[in-house]
């Protein structure tokens, strides 16, 4: 589902906290008690005005155009619950088939820069943020430099990439961020050991001590902030207390943000395991606690923010580009036969020929368990962990 | 935390035992632009800082 506007989406939400109801507004966060809802769990009207006065409803426009561009399909690694596989490794290995190959070129970095101007001009932005994705996008280091480089031309203020890591020596490093790389996320998949059997070359071999290795370098010689993200599934769930552990005596925790993710069922042939039952709830809240005690940044739990690149009509705000120079409305369906909107080069396709094609973050997950058990886990888990930084002194 | 069904918004019976009414909501963080790097609340893959 898409909206044409950013102010059209809802993002409030409404989660119950030990002694009183939490309000998340796109404007900040509020404690709100049972003579401010209504039978139906909404807000009062008096309540609502109270909260609209204080600005809690305010929803920021965009001041960014978001481009992602994957610079590679191809990946060094092969996870097997991988979005981008094909089907499974029928050898029963680690390289897995992948979705097409492509490898962005100059060519098409100029027919991707143009499309975003031509956006960007749409719709009156004038600054330009860019991830780089993949595959792996350090596959192609020169791509990611000319991207980046030629960028800066078309009103480019920062980027960012989604990397596994095991790419980024200190010296390439020190060249994206010199071209305006400033943070870069990176996957890991439980403690070092189920990381290394999951998180796996294609070639074989763990990752843990590369990637761990190169963050602590890169940080020495750039000012990359790192956004980690912990993959969790049935697993991997039991050695994440320890992988956030090690992470902390390993990288310097106030330079990197993290969350947890739980795996959804897009890989092929792969099923997560776990059901959001509130026994797992407990502890999703207990590991966001230990790492922010670790010295982590661990996100405030926030209203609802539609992503920039799929919520909105033909990328309002943002677009992801293949390395190909074909669109897709998401990360999950770059690449993917039958799945274009378009091209950098010709736009966005009428409407009604996208409209069945229009996948967004919040059509992709898969999971075996209804939206309202998914919902009130992630609920439990918010309002768990807004109790916490409201009895710490952290709101 | 208590089971899965008490987390839905429209169960507000225990709460209203336990915390006497206050006249209006308190507001007690306003949002920070500098919360970076952003993250999507749906899929958690990190967006282009802005």
């Amino acid at each position: 589902m898409q909206a044409s506007r950013i102010d059209e989406v809802p993002h409030e939400r409404i989660i119950r906290g030990k002694n009183h109801w939490w309000f998340l507004g796109p404007g900040g966060v509020a404690r709100i008690y049972a003579n401010h809802l209504a039978d139906d769990g909404t807000l009062t009207s008096s309540a609502e005005r109270h909260l609209r006065n204080n600005g809690l409803f305010i929803v920021k426009k965009p001041q960014t155009y978001l481009l992602t561009v994957l610079t590679s399909t191809d990946c060094n690694l092969g996870c097997g619950y991988c979005f981008q596989n094909t089907a499974q490794d029928p050898a029963g290995g680690n390289r897995h088939p992948r979705i097409t190959h492509a490898r962005l070129t100059s060519d098409t970095i100029t027919s991707i820069l143009e499309f975003a101007s031509r956006q960007m001009s749409a719709v009156g932005l004038e600054k330009l943020g860019v991830l780089l994705f993949g595959g792996e996008p350090l596959l192609n280091p020169r791509g990611c430099r000319e991207l980046l480089a030629r960028a800066a031309d078309y009103g480019m203020v920062s980027a960012s990439m989604i990397s596994n890591g095991t790419l980024l020596t200190p010296s390439l490093a020190r060249e994206l961020a010199d071209l305006g790389l400033r943070s870069v996320q990176i996957t890991f998949d439980g403690d070092r050991n189920t990381h290394d059997q999951i998180r796996i070359r294609r070639s074989g071999g763990g990752t843990f001590e590369s990637i761990t290795k190169n963050m602590a370098l890169v940080s020495e010689v750039t000012s990359i902030k790192w956004a980690l993200r912990v993959n969790v599934s049935h697993h991997n769930y039991s050695g994440v207390s320890a992988l956030i552990d090690t992470l902390a005596e390993r990288v310097d925790a106030s330079r990197c943000s993290i969350h947890f993710a739980w795996v959804s069922d897009a890989g092929i042939g792969y099923a997560n395991e776990m059901r959001h039952d509130i026994s797992l709830a407990e502890q999703f809240f207990l590991w966001r606690k230990r790492a922010l005690e670790k010295g982590f940044i661990v996100g405030r739990p926030s209203a609802q923010i539609p992503c920039m690149t799929c919520s909105f009509d033909n990328g309002r705000y943002g677009a992801v580009v293949n390395a190909d120079g074909t669109l897709s409305s998401c990360w999950e369906t770059a690449g993917k036969p039958g799945w274009q909107v378009g091209s950098a080069v010709q736009g966005y396709l009428p409407r009604e020929q996208t409209a069945g094609r229009w996948i967004s973050c919040n059509d992709t997950p898969n999971y075996t368990e209804d939206d309202r058990a998914v919902t009130a886990f992630n609920d439990s888990v918010d309002a768990a962990f807004l109790d916490y930084l409201d009895e710490t002194g952290r709101l | 935390m208590g089971n899965q069904d008490d987390n839905v918004p429209d169960e507000k019976t225990a709460v209203e035992e336990v915390v006497e009414e206050v006249e209006a909501p308190e507001v007690v963080a306003h949002s920070d632009a500098e919360e970076q790097p952003s993250v999507c609340t749906e899929c958690l893959f990190l967006q282009s800082e802005a």
